[in-house]
């Protein structure tokens, strides 16, 4: 079995990596755009964000302010044996995480009887034959997560959505830290769109789906953003979105529903592997 | 483009000096002003500002910010090297209804943050960025853009932080940053009308026909 003592471990290290350490698909992304960039204000901006990156690694410390509301994905495979605390191991490497870092956990609400209480906030799900659990931890800050969206299409087109994303990107523009990488879940139903949507955006920048179909919308959605420059922090420039990522189910022949997550330039995620015999993977 | 070296409090011909473009490093007070969802504290110290009422701290000459900082890893038995302090700015259109009182009673000369002060916060919502332009012009303001997500970067120009009206709750609380020489920040809006977030709008309007055409829409 996946001792507790593992399992706490693991989720602190997924959610310590996801706030300090910029993925190195974003450096990458950030260094080829600022090689592509004439527009010396988005060249101000790159050389800032990729110093942050830099430094943020160095001193072991978050790249942003806002540390986000902590949610993780817990992905249990089915060759697993897990200790019935679960969920405890994940809220108590969370708090460790802090404890470690010195940073005050983020105080949550209830929306509705405003009681406080504490994250993260998980979703559960299986992996189907795997040895291991899979934590991917994603801290959802105040900039992008409130601009994420959800809507069913009745009737829905390919051209109907495509103009939905591109007006709707359009109106957010420069205002949430952009390049942006934008998650997109199309089909299914509205509880599981939304969860496709976040998914997509854990794809490395530029990995295309393996669908070619699929494939095509999200260079042609990525070109069409980039088209509209507003570029690096909103202030002008060639590289406005770094990606557009899309996850599909299959869905009615008529209605569709579509989410749209949006992920500001560092893309913070921190996905953690926990094997049977206690081996901790870091792999994304 | 020039580079400026600001200090608060900051005089109108300083900041009527300053175009869109310029770079600046910013010395002095940076006030977080706190909103909460019944509306923020702008009036309260414009009201103060007009009756001559005052207030535990001042505005006059120096910034409104869109952002927060931390130190984080101080002071604290800590098991990793963490000793840095963050500033972050965030998105200075959280600030639309604030500002407006803040420039014609206060006489505040920066606004800072990301993204363009008077565009819609959310999509769909209000456009007020006309109005405050005009205002910046009439009384001497500009509008000073960092850069989202780098708190860890800025954190190095953190001083000191010191907070009020702490009692009247977490949303409602003023915050003096401290900062000295924070920078290369860049003006994106001044008092000569000029705004990057207003020309970044007319692109787009210009070119969503063509990007709608290329994509069959």
């Amino acid at each position: 079995m996946i001792s507790y003592e593992s399992i706490r471990e693991a989720a602190c290290d997924a959610y310590r990596k996801c706030l300090v350490e910029v993925p190195q698909d974003i450096i990458d992304a950030l260094r080829i755009a600022r090689d592509d960039e004439i527009n010396p204000d988005a060249i101000w901006a790159i050389d800032n964000m990729i110093a942050a990156s830099l430094l943020a690694k160095e001193k072991n410390s978050p790249v942003c302010a806002d540390i986000g509301i902590p949610s993780m994905d817990i992905r249990i495979g089915t060759e697993t044996r897990v200790p019935p605390d679960l969920p405890n191991a994940i809220k108590d490497g969370m708090m460790l995480m802090h404890e470690r870092m010195g940073i005050e956990p983020k105080t949550l609400l209830m929306p509705i009887d405003k009681a406080e209480g504490r994250g993260p906030i998980c979703h559960y799900e299986s992996l189907v034959g795997k040895d291991y659990i899979e934590i991917v931890a994603v801290p959802k800050g105040g900039g992008t997560e409130p601009k994420s969206i959800a809507k069913v299409f009745d009737p829905a087109t390919p051209a109907i959505i495509k103009k939905w994303v591109i007006d709707y990107i359009s109106e957010i523009a420069g205002k949430a830290c952009p390049p942006y990488v934008v998650g997109l879940g199309i089909g299914g139903n509205l509880a599981i769109v939304a969860q496709l949507a976040m998914q997509a955006t854990l794809r490395p920048v530029n990995a295309w789906h393996p669908n070619p179909a699929v494939a095509a919308w999200e260079r042609e959605l990525t070109e069409a953003i980039n088209e509209l420059g507003w570029g690096p922090v909103g202030v002008g420039g060639k590289t406005s979105c770094f990606c557009v990522h899309i996850e599909t189910v299959v869905t009615s022949l008529r209605w569709c529903p579509v989410a749209f997550c949006l992920k500001c330039w560092p893309n913070r995620r921190g996905i953690v592997r926990l094997y049977n015999d206690g081996r901790i993977e870091s792999v994304g | 483009m020039a580079e400026y070296r600001l200090q608060t409090p900051i005089s109108e011909d300083a900041v009527r000096e300053l175009k869109a473009g310029d770079i600046v490093y910013f010395t002095g007070s940076m006030f977080y002003i706190g909103v909460s969802a019944i509306g923020g504290q702008s009036r309260l110290i414009a009201d103060a500002a007009r009756k001559g009422e005052k207030l535990p701290f001042d505005l006059r000459g120096c910034a409104v910010v869109s952002g927060y900082g931390h130190f984080w890893g101080e002071d604290r038995e800590i098991s990793c090297p963490a000793r840095a302090s963050h500033f972050g700015f965030s998105t200075i259109s959280r600030l639309n209804p604030e500002v407006p009182h803040l420039i014609k009673y206060v006489g505040i000369r920066a606004i800072m943050g990301k993204g363009g002060i008077g565009d819609p916060y959310m999509p769909g919502g209000q456009d007020t960025s006309d109005e405050i332009l005009a205002l910046m012009a009439k009384y001497g303001c500009v509008a000073i853009t960092g850069v989202g997500g780098c708190a860890i970067l800025y954190g190095a120009f953190l001083k000191q932080i010191f907070e009020f009206w702490k009692e009247k709750g977490p949303n409602a609380r003023v915050i003096d940053y401290r900062v000295q020489n924070i920078g290369p920040l860049l003006v994106t809006m001044d008092t000569h009308g000029n705004s990057y977030a207003a020309n970044i709008k007319k692109e787009i309007k210009r070119k969503l026909p063509e990007v709608y055409k290329r994509l069959n829409l």
